[in-house]
């Protein structure tokens, strides 16, 4: 991934929030040159959704990482140039392990899968006939 | 009484309607019915093993845990209504009972928690109060984005709003939606047609008279804009106002002021107005027939809806809202359209807009006894329609339209396979769908 970018985590506490609504701080980091470095800490005193994307979007974050949310808030975050990476669940320190070592779809809340979009994952090989 | 031994507890839990898990007191979970695996879109096999709010997904999984609530003072908790999200995305509104779990010692061993889908009742709620969020609004097409991207801000401001668009694009139900997204969602939202009302009676309407203001007005009586005081105003057919009443509501927008009909004394009041017309404002102010000042005063932000037309790739999202919320409300199992009805409905010109499609698919629910919804449960001008489009000699550019338009209905709206089909590229689609956009127009 070239150039800087700000990668924010909705958190409850120590680890992810379940859902995006319930998040009681943002966690900002900056990525530059595949390393990771802390940009701050928002907390967020209302459970106002709308808020919280206004705030996302105030903030400059290029990447949300996130657990549970919904369709439409994905769709709205993406047209606002914002990658979004749900169903992601962990503690920050296990996310932020994850992150570097491109290891984030291990991550992934049950029954959900973190998609080939998302930059924070190894590339599968292919055998040369395919999956078998 | 206790259950015979040859009974398995397992069939019995796996055979009620509503979901049932278990969890240890490490909040893993140790149970996972079938009805929770359906109503969650988590199979049992995934959720075994893992934290409770990993897999639940709730409002209140961060902080405000049933369970936790449960262990801790020892008492059951029952009926509170939630909202999960599924892992395609779905919030789905649910009412939960959590209890705690004890062995046969009486020691707490970790807790239960059963819950009941109401998106039924969630449905028929929305329809009656019609609350609506910008979740409500249906649709992913290009023509919607830049409305999409703007909302949220636009609901939290205090900005005077103009909804313009055909008659039948939802221009209510945005309405609605920034009202509940805005810091005033817990005040009324008052609706006036503008154009349903005789000037005299709109007059008193909105702004209320004084008792022995004219004749029979024996007591005093709020207008609309009074009710609506901390709240919203949804001005629709703006465009019918009358001149007179216009600069009233010319002199509200600048002084937040209103004054009763009769009345001496004017009163402050703190209302946002969203005003929605389908007429050419603009036009109306070169005529004559709209004041210049009004129309700027309204148009602080313009959101214009587009029509079904323009947004023809959201056609299966819409017919898949409409079909989910008709079964539940009809108490039917129609499991969608048919692929001629998806092709006769892209191709159609849809004057009337979302709800025409509306009104066309609850004509179909009635005639279509379970199954796929097919063309001879369409009603008998769109039957028509489609026999005459196929015996209608077409130029080379409606051909190359219809065949894209129909590998977009073929592929459920999905823009990559219908451009992997069509071996075009992205961007060839994008031209296509704006030329036959423009086509539909003419």
């Amino acid at each position: 991934m070239g150039g800087e970018k700000i990668i924010c985590l909705a958190c409850y506490g120590e680890r992810l929030a379940a859902i995006i609504d319930n998040a009681s701080h943002f966690l900002l980091f900056k990525l530059e040159d595949n390393e990771i470095y802390p940009a701050g800490s928002i907390s967020l005193p209302s459970r106002d959704l709308p808020g919280k994307i206004s705030l996302i979007k105030s903030c400059g974050v290029d990447i949300l990482i996130c657990g549970g949310i919904s369709g439409c808030t994905i769709y709205m975050l993406q047209e606002m140039g914002i990658l979004v990476i749900p169903w992601v669940a962990g503690t920050v320190e296990q996310v932020l392990s994850a992150l570097k070592d491109k290891t984030l779809d291990k991550l992934a809340m049950p029954g959900c899968e973190i998609g080939p979009g998302c930059p924070f994952r190894k590339r599968r090989r292919r055998g040369r006939f395919g999956k078998n | 009484m206790s259950l015979p031994k040859d009974i398995s507890l397992d069939a019995i839990l796996d055979s009620i309607a509503d979901g049932v898990f278990t969890v240890d007191l490490d909040w893993n979970i140790t149970y996972f019915n079938a009805a929770a695996s359906k109503i969650t879109g988590i199979s049992s096999r995934d959720a075994l093993g893992h934290k409770c709010w990993e897999v639940f997904r709730s409002s209140i999984c961060d902080g405000q845990c049933a369970l936790k609530y449960c262990l801790k003072h020892k008492e059951n908790i029952t009926n509170k209504s939630i909202f999960i999200i599924r892992p395609d995305g779905q919030k789905i509104p649910i009412s939960i009972s959590a209890a705690p779990l004890h062995n046969k010692k009486g020691e707490i061993i970790g807790g239960v928690e059963t819950f009941r889908d109401l998106t039924a009742i969630h449905i028929f709620r929305q329809q009656v109060e019609e609350k609506y969020t910008f979740e409500d609004i249906v649709g992913k097409s290009q023509a919607l984005t830049r409305i999409f991207r703007i909302l949220p801000q636009v609901a939290r401001s205090n900005s005077t709003v103009l909804i313009t668009g055909e008659s039948g694009t939802g221009k209510e139900l945005f309405a609605r939606a920034i009202h509940n997204l805005s810091e005033r969602k817990n005040r009324p939202l008052i609706t006036v047609n503008c154009g349903a009302l005789p000037e005299n009676l709109l007059e008193s309407e909105l702004f209320g008279y004084k008792a022995g203001a004219f004749t029979d007005a024996r007591k005093d009586k709020p207008g609309r804009f009074v009710l609506a005081d901390g709240g919203t105003i949804f001005l629709d057919e703006i465009g019918d106002l009358p001149l007179s009443l216009q600069v009233k509501l010319l002199r509200f927008l600048q002084e937040k002021t209103i004054e009763p009909l009769g009345g001496t004394e004017t009163i402050k009041v703190d209302v946002r107005v969203i005003a929605a017309t389908n007429k050419d404002l603009g036009q109306m102010v070169e005529e004559g027939s709209f004041r210049q000042d009004l129309y700027y005063r309204l148009n602080v932000v313009h959101l214009r809806l587009p029509s079904l037309r323009e947004r023809r790739e959201d056609l299966p999202l819409l017919i898949n809202h409409f079909i989910r919320r008709f079964n539940v409300m009809q108490d039917k199992a129609i499991q969608g359209v048919s692929e001629d009805v998806l092709a006769i409905l892209m191709r159609y010109n849809f004057p009337g807009n979302i709800r025409e499609l509306e009104n066309i698919l609850e004509y179909a629910f009635i005639l279509c006894p379970g199954g796929f919804i097919q063309v001879e449960h369409l009603p008998e001008h769109m039957q028509n329609q489609s026999k005459r489009a196929q015996n209608t000699p077409r130029t080379l550019e409606e051909i190359k339209c219809q065949a894209v338009l129909d590998a977009l209905a073929r592929n459920n709206g999905r823009k990559m396979a219908t451009c992997r089909e069509l071996k075009i590229s992205k961007d060839t689609l994008r031209r296509m769908l704006a030329r036959c956009q423009k086509m539909a127009q003419n």
